[in-house]
């Protein structure tokens, strides 16, 4: 009798004390993946010029999209792009965590009218494989307007597809292009 | 002088135990006379109650009586002196009894296990009469299916079918209706969770419950607003009747995703008889699935569940429950179902083998998974106030914690956390009475009041609420011995408030209260025809408020790959469900059966989510944009199941699954999407005695052709048959009883797909499966 009042005794308090401790973590323990903000420093060849897409809501679509408003035939633009968290307070800056994990992710560029921009990837992952955070611009005839695409892929599986490489798209994002 | 026999008796379930002491009545004549009659009566052992209106079948003679309200019966041309066979079906127990005809009165004393004393109320004892068309899962299904999944055991019933994301999370749909159309009552308490994700399974463990009955219909009277369409009721196996030790163990394998399966139970009663308890556990791993091409790369999962259930009874009058449980979860989800944007979906929708696949298998649960955990407490009382009222009370605590957890950056504050979390507190106050205010009438009535508290966190697309709800229901049944015909009636009336807020989530600044009340009722008609047939019209009103995520949702669904979007000015549900059920059974455990259910329901202001012509762009992409609209939806179908001997221990069986449902939209009606295709299962089924029982069975998926066009990515799947087995031999060994289970699924290892599998986009359903189990029960 008294075993068995001792086994219901360490059950029932098991099982209440799983309880009551999941249920009083208050606090959030998760973390959710928000990019809000995407910047393309582009630089060299008399630009040094910032355009950004952001959502300052943080519900996931955009609230200001900056146009990207370039002079016609320059050559040897560097672009550098940067992605924050700015939910967060104060921001995070991802991407230091995208180029450390550098064989995980890939950035395309996608341009819809080739006549007026081609832009072409600059750095590397650890594996020699493109990664796309910076990349050389080259801006050709004027009024030869389209968009941009930016997509970032995490975990491609096949990196020298760059209009399929594969995995997950962490973001994609469209930039109005003006060449004058 | 009295003869007293005690009988060796062959329960059908495991648990109910009987006692009986005979006494036998027989006018005195000559030995070999055969012309005198058995008269007995049907008593409660604990009192002197009369069972009333249970079956009892003589043999030898083949007479089938009906007990009447002074639970007498009495059967003609018996002889003297000679043996007879005496099977008592009482509500879904059959017993049979060796009964020598003797000079003395005959008296069986029926002594009804826990679970069956719920429906009696001490004086006029007699079945719960129900008019709502309710199918048991038959034990061979059941037991072959436990270790697996709810869904998975329920789809084997005519007029139920699942709602998937991959093998491993399977919905209940009930007549093409789920999620908070029907509730799921585990041990009488109403499970409650995020059942609006199409990707949320229900919390259950199907090892604490020995049976279960789908109740189709409007079952809003008995359990309120979620039960539009009806109810999966589970009920355990009853606490042991005799003093001691007892239980049982199990354990099961598969051979796809290379699952095992442990479960265990302890059932003790004291010395005294007053109380008994049972302590249980499930333990389940299981690896990658493999579809007949590919493995299915983290479609694995684990399980770890308790439970406790203890009685006491301190006088005949009295009874205390309490219930506690555990249920914790974790499902890999497949990768490619968490792809992304639109643009992603139609590529992956386009591949024969799923995008971003690792063809091979492994244990591990890989990101994107879900970790779910479910603790509920309920303490019951049961109090028997005088021959004609009992009353109840129950208080039920729930808890449901539900993370997923998303492919995320190895580095960065998201990799050691879940992304979306859920928790949801609910506590359930229920106060009710059981009367029998005449000879005839049999009912019940009681309040609810009940308590909901939803955090969500940052990131989630549903804000936070707290909701409070009341409620007050009754019933009534009549039934006169006799008279072919029976009746019910009910009607409830609830109220539920919410506030909705949301804490820092996003800007969106949502701080606004709800109120919805509505009357619901139902109305029955059961019709004795004759012994064997009966006829039954059952047919309610029953409502449901817009949930809170159908109201204020807003934001990319990744688990679905949709952004959605809530209209806070919807309106509460409304449906006029009605059903005409026809059944037909010569004797009980005939091996003819035939069930039939015709049903028919109108819902006004159905809310369902209508595809938009654009895409909703977000940082990740084009996804398509779904927002919450109702209009008006009506659902009929066909559900019906037929068995037919063919010889000596060989047999057919049929199931048949037919249903139609359509909108109204401005163009006129459209059809409702994902609702389940027409199905047919049909095949062969061989036992001997109580021991071997065999079943193959075939079952025919017909192509969904009814599907709206705006909105399909994928056409859906073709129709295909596929083949399964189950076979279980039982017997006892040293005092203990044994069952072996063989079951196959996929035979032919056929490739195909679900119309209702929402991995039907990515990958084809697993391919062959084997499974065994052992049973001991001690």
């Amino acid at each position: 009798m008294k075993s068995v009042q001792k086994v219901v005794a360490i059950f029932f308090s098991g099982l209440f004390a799983t309880a009551f401790f999941t249920a009083c973590h208050k606090h959030d323990h998760t973390a959710a993946e928000n990019i809000t903000a995407i910047e393309l420093h582009l630089t060299g060849n008399g630009i040094d010029q910032v355009f950004t897409w952001e959502d300052t809501d943080g519900d996931g679509v955009a609230n200001n999209i900056d146009t990207l408003v370039l002079p016609a035939m320059t050559q040897g633009i560097e672009c550098s792009v940067l992605i924050f968290d700015r939910t967060e307070i104060p921001e995070v800056d991802i991407t230091p965590e995208i180029v450390a994990e550098g064989v995980d992710h890939l950035l395309t560029y996608d341009v819809s009218n080739a006549n007026g921009l081609v832009v072409t990837t600059l750095n590397q992952d650890a594996n020699g494989n493109p990664l796309g955070t910076t990349s050389i611009w080259e801006t050709r005839n004027a009024g030869a307007d389209g968009v941009l695409t930016l997509t970032l892929y995490h975990e491609p599986t096949n990196k020298s597809n760059p209009s399929n490489p594969g995995g997950e798209v962490d973001f994609q994002v469209v930039f109005p292009v003006k060449i004058q | 002088m009295i003869y007293r026999t005690l009988l060796t008796i062959s329960p059908r379930r495991v648990g109910a135990s009987l006692f009986f002491f005979l006494y036998l009545l027989a006018i005195p004549t000559m030995a070999q006379d055969c012309q005198e009659k058995l008269i007995g009566r049907l008593e409660l052992s604990d009192g002197q109650e009369p069972v009333a209106f249970a079956h009892v079948l003589l043999r030898e003679l083949n007479q089938k009586v009906l007990s009447d309200e002074q639970g007498t019966f009495e059967f003609t041309g018996v002889c003297l002196g000679k043996k007879y066979l005496l099977e008592v079906q009482y509500l879904n127990d059959l017993q049979t009894f060796e009964v020598r005809a003797e000079t003395q009165p005959l008296v069986l004393k029926i002594s009804l296990s826990n679970l069956l004393s719920e429906v009696l109320v001490a004086g006029k004892a007699g079945p719960h009469v129900h008019t709502e068309a309710a199918c048991t899962v038959d034990q061979l299904d059941f037991d072959s299916r436990q270790s697996v999944s709810l869904g998975e055991i329920v789809r084997q019933l005519p007029g139920v079918n699942v709602l998937q994301t991959g093998a491993n999370i399977s919905k209940p749909v009930i007549q093409g209706l789920h999620s908070n159309r029907i509730v799921i009552v585990n041990n009488n308490l109403v499970l409650e969770g995020q059942q609006w994700g199409r990707e949320h399974a229900p919390e259950i463990d199907p090892f604490s419950a020995d049976k279960v009955t789908v109740v189709k219909g409007a079952m809003g009277v008995r359990y309120g607003v979620g039960a539009m369409a009806g109810a999966i009721v589970l009920e355990p196996a009853p606490l042991r009747t005799t003093p001691g030790w007892g239980g049982w163990a199990t354990v099961g394998g598969f051979s796809n995703g290379r699952s095992s399966v442990g479960a265990l139970a302890l059932d003790y009663r004291s010395a005294n008889e007053q109380w008994a308890f049972r302590i249980r556990g499930t333990g389940k791993k299981g690896g990658n699935l493999k579809a007949p091409d590919y493995w299915l790369y983290n479609t694995g999962q684990t399980e770890l569940n308790f439970g406790l259930q203890a009685e006491w009874k301190p006088s005949a009058t009295t009874t205390h429950e309490l219930s506690l449980s555990r249920f914790g979860q974790q499902l890999g989800v497949l990768r490619a179902s968490h792809l992304g944007n639109l643009q992603q979906i139609e590529l992956a929708a386009q591949l024969d083998t799923p995008l971003n696949n690792i063809n091979r298998f492994s244990w591990g649960l890989d990101r994107p998974y879900q970790g779910i955990q479910h603790y509920t407490a309920s303490y019951k009382l049961n109090h028997r106030v005088n021959d004609h009222w009992k009353l109840l009370a129950q208080y039920g605590y729930q808890f449901n914690f539900r993370q997923e957890y998303d492919v995320v950056r190895k580095t960065g504050s998201a990799a050691e956390r879940a992304q979306v979390s859920f928790r949801l507190w609910t506590n359930a106050l229920d106060l009710w009475v059981e009367h029998r205010p005449g000879k005839y009438w049999q009912g019940e009535g009681g309040i609810q009041v009940i308590h909901f508290l939803n955090y969500v966190n940052r990131g989630a697309f549903i804000p936070n609420y707290q909701t409070w709800g009341a409620s007050v229901w009754a019933q009534e049944r009549w039934r006169k011995h006799g008279v072919p015909w029976e009746w019910e009636i009910g009607g409830r009336y609830d109220v539920r408030h919410s506030h909705v807020y949301t804490v820092g989530n996003t800007t969106r600044d949502l701080n606004q209260e709800v109120l919805f009340g509505s009357i619901s009722g139902i109305g029955g008609v059961h019709y004795h025809i004759n012994e064997a047939a009966t006829l039954t019209l059952h047919t309610g009103y029953a409502w449901r408020p817009p949930s809170v995520y159908e109201l204020f949702a807003r934001g990319v669904h990744h688990g679905a790959g949709t952004y959605e979007e809530g209209d806070s000015t919807l309106v509460p549900e409304k449906a006029w469900n009605s059903n005409l059920s026809f059944s037909f059974r010569p004797v009980p455990e005939s091996p003819w059966q035939l069930t039939a259910t015709l049903y028919y329901n109108q819902i006004r202001d159905f809310i369902y989510l209508n595809p938009a012509l654009t895409g909703k762009v977000t940082v990740r992409g084009t996804f398509p944009a779904y927002y919450y609209r109702q209009s008006d939806a009506l659902l009929r179908g066909l559900d019906l199941q037929l068995q037919t001997p063919l010889w000596e221990g060989w047999g057919t069986e049929m199931r048949i699954s037919l249903l139609r449902a359509d909108r109204s939209t401005d163009g006129g009606r459209t059809p409702l999407p994902l609702m389940p295709a027409n199905r047919f299962q049909y095949g062969l089924t061989w036992q001997r005695g109580e021991a071997w029982q065999v079943r193959g069975m075939a079952n025919t998926v017909l192509e969904q052709k009814r599907v709206p066009i705006e909105g399909l990515i994928k056409a859906a799947p073709s129709g295909f048959t596929t083949f399964s087995m189950d076979a279980s031999y039982r017997f006892e060994r040293s005092n203990r009883t044994w069952e072996l289970g063989l079951t196959a699924q996929n035979l032919g290892n056929l490739r195909y797909r679900e119309y209702l599998n929402f991995f039907r986009f990515y990958a084809d359903e697993p391919g062959f499966n084997l499974g065994v189990r052992v049973k001991c029960i001690f």
